[in-house]
């Protein structure tokens, strides 16, 4: 089920609500294992087969967590920790590698294994990070066992962040579970309605309309790119459409998780402002980007290590990050990408150095946001091949001896029909509105009074709007599904 | 003071904005839950793991097909794209040419595919001695009207290297032209008048092949009609509402004012009608008029969507057998072809068992002529006659 779908938001989700607010406020118990119910139900209604595997993960893992702490100090304890680990990577690696794998040994050892065409369940790649941050907190002792296998089982399947994050971590959620309050907070309530409209706009009014143009000029729905403002266009539109599409979907998380009295971390903070590659990353995805830092890179030594080291941790970090996007040479090359590009920022002290000097920082922005763009060619395309085509068409390069012309008029029809809503995604990815509303709330109180009721407003149409997309609007699900 | 103000304010904004979201929520909820739930019912027993994704689906449709507040969502949802200044719609499926006129895209045309199911037809019917004539409606999209006709291939487009390739192989091609508006602005079907020149246009090529055709003179004069026009809402209209199509159409209905008399038979759908043209083939649906609930009925003439039935006209009793091998771009136009042959049979090879029947009719049927239109690429794609 998602968000932006009739079924969701004109049958689950009022039936959750109610169902959650006619539960008395004290019974916060009873209110978990409803929810817990409903995200069940969240994810059986399009994965029926898979919901068994989560359940038995939820178990295993509980169980893990219990024997961790009642091991605490002893090595049965790290024992217990990389068991755990190992059903979490395991389950992982069958359901998003085994075929990848098997795949490659035959094409370079000359084998033929069969292929076990195991289905991808989805979310996988978040609800098992999330359980592998449980075990982790636990033995770090930075949060407590969870003894109640029903609150173990709504913190890894919470159906808001199930399908496609952010990657909440068990310490920032743990107090939570057992200690948020029940009742009715409008403050709370009403500024998650506000995160849910706002992100089901940028993902029904913005993502989806740029999708259309990034499908065409990759491939989904006609041959490649056939101009290069055509490739130029399409790499342009799938950057708006995956931030949008993505961060959409963590604002309709947060807004959601706030609506039932949870507080979940940002994931976005305006990516494509950023300045160097490191400063984007600490912007993008956020929960998975400082998922890696603490659970991986830090562990093996961060930054502050002899320079091959540095090196190391890095080349092993950014290509689990690759790799956790998906069985595929283009997901590792993507990961090799950035472990290039941030190494060289690192040795170089690059964000330090364009901080200082300015006309280092306009030209390195360029070429930052140049990275991410070709970044976003390895990842979208199907495969490293045609990451190369298309990169070579991107900058006039033959492809096969063939030219491919600088403009066509398919390539002017996209532009032409899409320039408001392209105006509107630079507007929407950028702090704009932020900066606009904190100068508002410096002025008068008149002037404060119109901002709220014309953003009151604002929301209200947006509302409304998004609702005449649903029910025009297909089947379109979010990018993140597939990771 | 000032903060508790501030407070108040966000606590009051925040509680408009909560207000009007739960009551779309709940509201809208309300008037579909019972579809949903009886959807849901009724599929119930046969839910099984492997059907249940697409049975979701039939649950989404439910909630946005049958909306009760679908029209004016719809017409909003028209009006943002007009701000937004699109062109297309739909996954590029559906777009608004410069003179605001609907056009559909067809992905993945397979031009082979088509020339080679044409010229399978052409030769198995030249063997028998029965000429056939492949019919390219007049195009409603023009490198005027839309300036990437090129590069993509529209329903109902005019594509010369297909024509071009079927001419070279011995297919008798009519290029189909209308004066006027040839097409409809919201809709991919072509105007009354421009369907009644392609019948005339037809008809002229079966007398210069020597066919019996009659009456031409009378069918062809328009004054021989009495003409009624509905304010008409097309797909263009479905998808994305009145206000960005800039209003519906003018479709225009004919009924002769001479005598006639027809049987339309449909033995695989046990349908037997018999009546003056209006009654037997325009199928009645007019009187209802509920146009915007289902815009085609006021289209539905003949017997769509069934893959066969044939028209026998009693007023030309010994006049010409014809075989019309369409999808539903010629639905008026083989009615009113059908004014001046003794019988006119319809196949659709998109309907049930259609392709079988095109078989059988190409290997046994008895014809004195073949005529093939069809616009959409559905219409190639469901024809394997090797």
């Amino acid at each position: 089920m998602i968000f932006s779908s009739a079924v969701f938001l004109f049958a689950f989700f009022p039936v959750c609500l109610a169902g959650y607010y006619l539960i008395p406020k004290s019974r916060l118990g009873v209110k978990n294992i409803f929810l817990l119910i409903m995200s069940l139900a969240f994810y059986a209604y399009g994965e029926p087969k898979f919901v068994f595997i989560m359940i038995l993960s939820i178990f295993v893992n509980w169980a893990f967590g219990l024997a961790v702490d009642y091991f605490r100090g002893k090595a049965v304890a790290k024992a217990c920790l990389i068991g755990m680990g190992a059903w979490n990577v395991g389950i992982f690696f069958i359901y998003k590698y085994l075929d990848f794998t098997i795949i490659n040994i035959d094409r370079f050892f000359g084998l033929r294994f069969e292929l076990q065409g195991f289905v991808l369940p989805i979310g996988i790649s978040f609800f098992t990070f999330q359980a592998i941050s449980y075990g982790i907190d636990v033995y770090r002792g930075t949060a407590a066992v969870q003894k109640n296998p029903l609150n173990t089982a709504l913190y890894i399947s919470f159906f808001p962040q199930l399908m496609a994050g952010p990657i909440v971590r068990y310490n920032a959620i743990a107090a939570q579970l057992t200690g948020r309050g029940g009742g009715f907070d409008l403050e709370n309530f009403s500024y998650g309605v506000k995160r849910f409209v706002i992100g089901l706009s940028k993902k029904l009014i913005l993502a989806n309309t740029v999708a259309v143009v990034a499908d065409r000029a990759f491939g989904a729905q006609a041959a490649d790119p056939q101009a290069v403002l055509t490739a130029w266009l399409g790499v342009i539109c799938y950057s708006f459409q995956i931030y949008f599409d993505f961060s959409g979907y963590s604002d309709m998380a947060i807004g959601l998780g706030r609506m039932f009295g949870f507080r979940f971390d940002e994931n976005f903070n305006y990516p494509y402002i950023s300045r160097t590659i490191t400063e984007f990353w600490r912007r993008w995805h956020i929960s998975l980007s400082s998922w890696f830092r603490d659970y991986v890179y830090i562990p093996l030594g961060g930054s502050r290590v002899p320079t091959g080291r540095l090196i190391f941790n890095l080349f092993a970090t950014w290509m689990l990050t690759g790799v956790w996007h998906g069985a595929g040479w283009n997901f590792i090359a993507w990961g090799f990408w950035y472990f290039v590009l941030l190494t060289f920022e690192k040795l170089l002290r690059i964000p330090e150095r364009a901080a200082k000097t300015p006309w280092i920082g306009i030209p390195y922005r360029i070429f930052t946001i140049l990275c991410f763009l070709c970044g976003w060619v390895v990842f979208r395309a199907p495969g490293l091949a045609e990451a190369m085509r298309y990169l070579k068409i991107m900058f006039g390069l033959p492809v096969n001896g063939r030219h491919f012309p600088v403009v066509s008029e398919l390539a002017l029809f996209y532009l032409k029909d899409n320039w408001v809503v392209l105006i509107l995604c630079v507007l929407a990815c950028t702090p704009i509105l932020a900066v606009l509303t904190a100068g508002v709330r410096k002025g008068s109180v008149g002037l404060n009074k119109t901002w709220d009721v014309m953003g009151t407003a604002g929301l209200i149409a947006l509302i409304f709007i998004c609702v005449s997309y649903i029910v025009n609007g297909s089947y379109n699900p979010f990018i993140y599904f597939n990771f | 003071m000032e903060e508790q103000n501030k407070k108040k304010k966000i606590t009051k904004s925040g509680l408009v904005l909560t207000l009007v979201f739960l009551a779309v929520v709940i509201f809208l909820t309300g008037w579909n839950f019972d579809r949903f739930v009886s959807l849901l019912k009724a599929d119930l027993p046969g839910i099984t793991p492997e059907n249940v994704i697409w049975r979701t689906g039939s649950w989404n449709t439910a909630y946005t097909e049958y909306f009760r507040f679908r029209e004016p969502l719809i017409d909003l949802y028209g009006v943002v794209n007009l701000g937004l200044d699109k062109k297309s719609l739909d996954n590029f499926t559906l777009l608004k040419d410069s003179e605001n006129k609907m056009q559909s895209t067809q992905e993945g045309f397979d031009r082979l595919h088509a020339e080679e199911a044409v010229m399978i037809l052409s030769e198995s019917f030249a063997q028998r001695g029965i000429p056939l004539l492949f019919v390219s409606e007049p195009p409603r999209v023009t490198e005027e009207s839309f300036p990437v006709s090129a590069e993509v291939h529209f329903f109902g487009s005019r594509d010369p290297e297909f024509l071009r390739a079927l001419t070279e192989s011995g297919v008798d091609v009519l290029e189909a032209a209308s004066e006027g508006e040839v097409a409809l602005k919201t809709d991919m079907h072509l105007t009354t008048a421009a369907e009644m020149d392609v019948a005339r246009q037809i008809a002229e090529w079966l007398k210069r092949q020597g066919i019996d055709y009659r009456d031409d003179d009378l069918i062809f004069d328009l004054a021989n009609y009495d003409a009624a026009s509905h304010l008409f809402y097309g797909n263009l209209v479905k998808s994305s509402g009145r206000y960005y199509t800039l209003g519906g159409d003018d479709f225009e209905l004919l009924y002769p004012r001479f005598e006639t008399d027809f049987t339309i038979d449909n033995p695989e759908g046990n349908i037997e009608r018999r009546g003056d043209f209006r009654h037997s083939l325009m199928n009645g649906m007019e009187d209802q008029l509920e146009i915007n609930a289902n815009p085609y009925w006021v289209l539905d003439y003949l017997q769509y969507p069934s893959a066969r039935y044939t028209i026998t006209n009693h007023k030309q009793e010994g006049g010409c057998k014809i075989l019309y091998v369409m999808d539903s771009v010629a639905m008026r136009t083989a009615a009113y072809l059908a004014l001046g042959a003794g019988e006119v049979t319809v196949i659709d090879p998109r309907g049930a068992n259609g392709n079988a029947l095109l078989i059988e009719a190409m290997n046994t049927g008895d014809y004195d002529a073949v005529i093939v239109e069809g616009g959409g690429q559905d219409f190639y794609f469901t024809m394997n006659l090797y």
